[in-house]
């Protein structure tokens, strides 16, 4: 039964990382694509728009990939810290590539009647190094995890034994 | 609870509220940048009028141009850092030979820096140039070598650049080969 529960709770949080790595900011930049205001058009250059979903769709899969296996773990497990010290690290690369594909720095071209009269830049690098100083305190806790995981094994498990064993009785 | 499991809860509640801190300053930051920049709130009005300038080639050092604009923070944050560039390209027709070449030659670049625009205020001024501060004195072809049998073309680019939402955003607007008119 608790196997199950716990594939469950895998599938679900592998569906959640799918939603927000992958689905929403696809949504985002395609919605963002091409926008109009005051009759004025504002595209995003389609080798830019390609480059940035090929990075999301990429470090999205292997981060929902890894989710399943973090969630789908026993709690306090050696196999669950392992699993969420590599998510940890893919989504600090997962936030990188925002910077290394271009999205942190988006140019939008103005186009008026079929002809470029400018572009719009939106620089959000300070934005994403800030999300990525949060990242690291959490890569650090996670750190901390494996290591609390390691030394205090003995102590988990006999915690673990006497909650399953008290289950057991009543 | 082990004492190690209390430790990792203090540190994990502090960084689920700086995350969400920081999730709502940048979102309150966009939706307030969008303000801003949205042309139907004439919140940006550059030009603020007609911009007045002066061309003459046969004294450069009076070249002058004025334009006057007003900026006005409707957002939560201030602007920061905010700047205004303005270049101009002439393009005119050489007189010596060969005959009938035409030649494009920057004549004005000048960038200037008006700091803050803290939120809720309004910034009233004018874009100035006049001979040496932002005219290029020494590539203003003079009034020997060019055709005037040809009209001038002036074309210019415009920029328009800030930092926003606590220095966390910084956009520009590029407008490139506005066309002054001959």
């Amino acid at each position: 039964m608790g196997a199950t529960k716990n594939f469950l709770k895998g599938l679900i949080y592998m569906c959640i990382y799918i939603t927000t790595t992958m689905v929403i900011p696809f949504l985002t930049f395609t919605w963002i694509k091409e926008v109009q205001v005051a009759g004025v058009n504002i595209v995003l250059e389609q080798q830019e728009y390609d480059r940035i979903i090929f990075w999301i769709s990429a470090f999205g899969l292997l981060i929902s990939s890894c989710a399943f296996f973090n969630y789908s773990s026993p709690k306090q497990s050696i196999r669950k810290g392992t699993f969420a010290l590599i998510q940890i690290l893919l989504n600090c690369l997962y936030i990188w590539s925002y910077k290394f594909s271009g999205a942190t720095s988006v140019r939008f071209e103005i186009v008026i009647e079929l002809t470029d009269v400018g572009f719009i830049t939106v620089n959000v690098q300070n934005l994403v190094m800030l999300y990525m100083g949060v990242y690291f305190l959490t890569i650090v806790l996670k750190g901390y995890d494996f290591i609390d995981f390691v030394v205090n094994r003995e102590k988990i498990r006999q915690i673990r034994y006497k909650k399953a064993k008290g289950d057991g009785e009543s | 609870m082990r004492p190690s499991r209390i430790f990792r809860w203090i540190v994990r509640i502090f960084l689920l509220i700086f995350t969400l801190s920081l999730s709502a300053v940048s979102l309150l930051g966009g939706f307030s940048a969008v303000t801003v920049l949205d042309p139907d709130s004439y919140s940006i009005n550059i030009p603020d009028g007609p911009p007045v300038a002066n061309f003459d080639l046969s004294n450069p050092s009076n070249m002058s141009i004025f334009v006057p604009f007003n900026i006005t923070n409707v957002g939560v944050y201030d602007l920061t850092d905010m700047e205004l560039s303005f270049q101009i390209v002439m393009n005119y027709s050489e007189n010596d030979p060969p005959i009938n070449s035409s030649r494009l030659v920057q004549i004005f670049n000048k960038t200037i820096n008006y700091g803050n625009i803290l939120h809720g205020e309004l910034l009233k001024s004018n874009f100035s140039g006049i001979g040496a501060d932002g005219f290029i004195l020494a590539d203003i072809p003079t009034p020997v070598e060019v055709d005037f049998t040809h009209p001038l073309i002036f074309f210019a680019n415009f920029t328009f650049s800030a930092s926003y939402s606590l220095n966390l955003y910084r956009f520009e607007v590029k407008i490139i080969n506005l066309s002054l008119g001959p």
